[in-house]
Formats: C-alpha cells, structure tokens, sequence
C-alpha cells in the first residue's frame, strides 16, 4: 500500500480530507490488532471513537479501488450514524463515479438501505435496488437483494 | 515513494485520533501495518 496506493496523489487528499488517518505497526500493537481482529495484513479499518468498526478492507487493493471502498466506509459510516441523506449521496457518488465495478454494486445495495430509512418506508428500497439488478445482475450484491418467500408447506405449518 | 507516503499525516496514537474524532465527529482511517516503514 505504501508503494503506490497511498502516495497516489487522489488517496492521499481524500484520506486527509475524510478521515482522522491513523497507524499502527502490528508488531509494537498486538492487542490493539487483537482487539480490531486484524489476522492479516494490510487491513484498513474505519472506525470511530468509541472503537466500532463500520467498515473493513482487507489485502492489497490499487488506488481506484482503494478509493471506492473508501467511500463505501464513509457511506457506512454516516449511515450506522444515522445521517441517512448524507449516507445516500455518498452512496449515490460511489455508484457514479465507480460504475461498473464490484464497489458499484454494493453501494446501490446501501443506497437503497439510506434511502428507505430515510424515508421510514422500505419501498424506498426498490428503485436502488432495481437498477442493481439490471446493472449488476451477477454480482453478490443483487443476489443479497433476493430475499426468499417462506414455502406454501412452512406458510401452512 | 517514501517522501510522497508521508503526504498522509499518521496518527500513532489511536487514543489521540479517537479523542480528535469524538470532538470532530469524523471517522478515524486505521491502517495496521506489517512491517516497520
């Protein structure tokens, strides 16, 4: 990460500008890494004060890359805070500005998720979750939309 | 590379960038490293 993706000059301004950056050397911080599960390295956390984690990126990831997932934290982030219009534009971006990609994908699944709690009405969930499908229609993400009704004999029972 | 790496102004201190964070109301970005740089 060091070699490339962080000196990568669109990296380094949206780190300093999104986040408090933080570092710390496994090896002198066994507990902490304990603490925050990290069993491999790199592994990128976000996280907050109080130490929950809202989002994670493991192994080695370019700077295009690096950059969708770290939007995606921030998404996650502003939504586990319940800033649902702030989440849903962060979302909103990352699905614009990645499109095409696997980080495309997952952030119209969280888009739909802002959007709906936003709205206190889960039928917010579908255009987001609509345009997933049809852009996406392979990936993970959509599959995750795909919630399976109960079967006639478990409905009976 | 190593002069451009450091453009990113690491917090060695997560206590200090939590302390930063809760008053900012920002996400902290903690990247455990292997190796000493």
């Amino acid at each position: 990460m060091d070699t490339v993706t962080y000196p990568d000059d669109r990296v380094a301004e949206f780190v300093e500008h999104h986040f408090l950056p933080a570092r710390l050397k496994v090896k002198e911080n066994h507990d902490l890494a304990a603490d925050y599960l990290v069993s491999w390295t790199p592994n990128v956390v976000v996280t907050d004060d109080r130490g929950r984690v809202h989002y994670r990126v493991e192994g080695y990831l370019g700077p295009e890359d690096f950059l969708s997932r770290l939007s995606l934290g921030i998404g996650r982030f502003r939504l586990n805070r319940k800033l649902f219009a702030e989440a849903a534009a962060r979302f909103e971006e990352v699905s614009r500005r990645h499109a095409g990609t696997e980080a495309a994908a997952e952030a119209l699944y969280w888009l739909g998720v802002a959007r709906s709690k936003q709205a206190h009405d889960p039928a917010q969930l579908r255009p987001s979750w609509q345009q997933l499908a049809q852009e996406y229609p392979n990936s993970e993400w959509n599959r995750r939309t795909r919630i399976p009704s109960k079967s006639r004999e478990e409905r009976r029972g | 590379m190593t002069v451009q790496a450091e453009r990113i102004r690491w917090e060695t201190s997560l206590r200090q960038a939590q302390e930063r964070a809760g008053r900012e109301g920002r996400a902290i970005l903690l990247d455990f490293s292997a190796a000493p740089e």
